[in-house]
């Protein structure tokens, strides 16, 4: 039905993936919350409170 | 907001990271199997996404006049870019580079330089924004003059970034579903 790679060399590259995919979905979501949410707010809010 | 910012430096390293740990992988793979040597495509690839940051670094340090509107950093922003990413092209053309070397080669160009400005332009204003605000909320001690002009820089690179997101991820989904760069 369906099978992993046997070898390292092609369980290293599908780990790479994984940790690529999720690290670049963590890192460009902030990024868009950044954009998108925290900097429209912290323009409405006191300065104290933006720390 | 100081461990959102962690996050954000972090996941940008690491996805970078191992991102280049593949491409090594990928470029390696396709010049073994063609007798060529892989240096070309790295020298290139680092050579011109470096490039290309420092580009857009200086069209940010003037920060006033034309320079410093939107519509205009687009366009120039736009035109960098595509230079850059054709230059990659015209040079790794010995025809045993795959779609996969090629669209990472511009995806993960990218993506250096946004892992760049994270961590040479965004965190280090951030920083000292940070500092600054702190010690006026807590000392009531006044905003640098130059505040002002960092958070502007700060704000562009960062909308910058988050457009360039599109074409690197379009060219990271290329790698794998869309053979664009077949011969």
């Amino acid at each position: 039905m369906f099978s992993f790679p046997t070898d390292f060399h092609n369980n290293f590259l599908i780990a790479l993936r994984l940790i690529h995919f999720l690290a670049g979905i963590t890192w460009i979501g902030l990024l868009y919350f950044f954009n998108l949410v925290s900097t429209p707010v912290s323009k409405e809010i006191e300065l104290a409170a933006r720390v | 907001m100081l461990k959102a910012l962690w996050w954000f430096r972090w996941s940008a390293f690491v996805t970078v990271i191992v991102g280049l740990a593949y491409w090594c992988q990928v470029v390696h793979g396709d010049a073994a199997g063609a007798n060529a040597t892989s240096g070309v495509a790295m020298g290139s690839f680092f050579g011109i996404w470096t490039v290309t940051w420092a580009a857009l670094y200086v069209l940010l340090i003037p920060g006033k006049g034309i320079l410093n509107k939107g519509p205009v950093l687009a366009v120039l922003v736009a035109i960098v870019v595509i230079v850059a990413s054709w230059l990659f092209l015209r040079i790794n053309n010995h025809g045993w580079e795959s779609n996969n070397l090629l669209a990472i080669g511009i995806g993960g160009g990218i993506g250096w330089v946004l892992m760049l400005n994270v961590w040479g332009i965004v965190w280090r204003i951030q920083k000292r924004l940070i500092a600054w605000t702190v010690a006026n909320a807590e000392n009531g001690m006044p905003m640098p003059e130059k505040a002002a002009r960092m958070q502007r820089m700060a704000f562009l690179v960062s909308r910058i970034s988050a457009w360039l997101t599109i074409p690197l991820l379009f060219f990271m989904a290329v790698a794998s579903h869309y053979p664009m760069f077949v011969r």
